[in-house]
């Protein structure tokens, strides 16, 4: 409850320091509708010359890259802002602050720094969803949306975890802007259906680099592809992905000796 | 001419030598270049295995070589990035490399090439990891090989010219993102680095022949897998060398009215 107050708080101060910077909200959506735009073009591409792609139809691969869209923007505006904070804060000495504050270090570092103006792209995804869910026409009743719910807050924690693990690596490799191309490149791979890569590429991105997986759980959930065995699996990796995460980053916390005077 | 040479080299050497120290960067650097061929790979290999086998003049083998040899040409050709001039005219950081006496496009020249040097040495032994994997089907043609280095080359020296040239427009508006990123969106489909350019429709087909971008990449990475004829080549590097004039020119009209416009920010 207290972290929630917290969170508002850091949230109005985000969304102040935001609203100084007006125009950059349509330089963000016109960024945003010409990636996914590429991203629809891209996928026009693929079905003008097939009907499907490894059992997908043009309208379940759109419910894809909805998904994608609307996840990435989370990332990019609430959790990749903090991450960027983190690692400059190691560099620079600032992170020793955030440490002797009274709250769970993981907590705070995690919800200070937020980029409100990338969310135009969940908005974009979501429209995306909703458009693409009607041209489905399939019967989405209570259990498949909550099922839907379900999947995706699991992608979202996968991934949050994830980039913590990653950030937390820079307590002993500096140089950070090659981490964060590095994810947006495994995170392309989520364009797609987990299901189309060859099985030593499924079981890494499913496992090693959940990306994939994270986005395709829920596409899933709103096409009847769920089976019982990927949801428990979806649970499952978010329960280890956010134990590994938080035990490896109390692990750098003791190996780091800070680096303020 | 000959100075601007060896401060070039000068500057490569540099590079190399820092990149060493950074070997995880580069190790991350080479993993984002393999996802995204990766993906296309499977793509369009599964494209075409689901439309029998072949796709604009590709079968599923070929595919896989196109993919392969994509990780090797977008190396040599790409990685200057724009967003790094914004960043330094912003900070100030420009006002110093105004006043060296070599032009700044050389010394980034060199910093791109020592970084390229290192790279292609680790990518490959990460090809062949991943001929391995997915069997392509291809037959080297030597010629056509020797060929490629020119080039390879001159799609670079396109590449990076015109982006400087873009670049620099920086000096106007510090906010050349978006422009960068409609020439990305546009480059994305008209250079051969989504697909191969016969599997676009008619349409985009022609408007790919107006734009260089596929004699930045498409023409040198159909040179490596020898799907070119002799005067096929010799076409595309007539192309690659008629654009670079153009480009050249565009480039020395836009710095000098730059530098005229520049107003140094920071000390």
């Amino acid at each position: 409850m207290r972290y929630l107050r917290l969170f508002g708080t850091y949230l109005r101060l985000s969304m102040l320091n935001e609203m100084q910077y007006r125009a950059n909200l349509f330089l963000q959506l016109f960024t945003s509708v010409l990636s996914l735009g590429n991203g629809l073009a891209g996928l026009a591409l693929v079905f003008y010359h097939t009907q499907s792609l490894a059992g997908w139809g043009p309208t379940e691969l759109l419910v894809v890259v909805a998904v994608y869209t609307l996840i990435a923007g989370w990332i990019r505006a609430m959790v990749q802002p903090n991450m960027w904070r983190i690692m400059e804060g190691i560099q620079e000495g600032a992170l020793d602050h955030t440490l002797t504050k009274p709250e769970d270090a993981q907590v705070l570092v995690s919800m200070t720094n937020f980029e409100l103006w990338k969310l135009v792209d969940v908005l974009l995804g979501s429209g995306l969803l909703v458009y693409s869910v009607a041209r489905l026409g399939a019967q989405i009743g209570l259990v498949e949306a909550l099922l839907f719910a379900l999947m995706l807050t699991c992608g979202g924690l996968i991934l949050y975890s994830l980039w913590l693990a990653v950030t937390t690596t820079s307590f002993w490799v500096v140089r950070m802007w090659a981490i964060f191309e590095f994810f947006d490149r495994m995170y392309q791979a989520g364009r797609y259906p987990v299901g189309i890569y060859p099985s030593w590429l499924r079981l890494i991105l499913t496992f090693i680099v959940p990306v994939a997986f994270a986005v395709t759980a829920p596409a899933e959930a709103l096409t009847a592809r769920l089976t019982p065995q990927t949801l428990a699996l979806a649970v499952g990796l978010t329960v280890f992905a956010l134990a590994g995460s938080r035990l490896f980053w109390k692990f750098g916390l003791r190996h780091y000796s800070g680096a303020s005077a | 001419m000959k100075q601007l040479i060896n401060a070039t080299i000068a500057q490569t050497k540099i590079t190399i030598l820092a990149t060493f120290q950074y070997r995880v960067q580069e190790g991350i650097q080479l993993l984002g270049l393999l996802t995204e061929s990766v993906i296309y790979l499977v793509v369009w290999t599964t494209i075409a295995r689901a439309s029998g086998g072949e796709v604009g003049g590709y079968t599923e083998g070929e595919f896989a070589s196109y993919f392969i040899a994509w990780t090797f040409v977008r190396n040599a050709t790409t990685g200057w990035s724009p967003w790094g001039m914004e960043w330094r005219i912003r900070r100030g950081e420009f006002n110093a490399l105004l006043l060296r006496p070599v032009h700044p496009y050389w010394t980034d020249m060199g910093d791109m090439l020592g970084g390229k040097a290192i790279q292609t040495i680790t990518l490959i032994p990460t090809m062949a990891l991943l001929v391995l994997a997915f069997r392509p089907e291809f037959t080297l043609v030597p010629w056509s090989l020797i060929a490629l280095i020119p080039a390879l080359l001159l799609a670079f020296l396109l590449r990076y010219t015109l982006m400087y040239a873009l670049a620099v427009t920086a000096f106007w508006t510090t906010r050349v993102t978006a422009l960068f990123e409609m020439w990305y969106a546009v480059e994305f489909f008209t250079s051969g680095r989504v697909a191969p350019l016969s599997v676009l429709p008619a349409w985009a087909q022609s408007i790919a022949g107006v734009l260089p971008f596929q004699w930045m990449f498409y023409f040198p990475l159909e040179l490596l897998l020898g799907r070119l004829t002799q005067q096929q080549a010799l076409q595309g590097f007539l192309m690659q060398g008629l654009w670079l004039i153009g480009i050249i020119v565009l480039m020395r009209v836009i710095w000098r009215a730059a530098i005229r416009q520049y107003g140094a920010v920071g000390g």
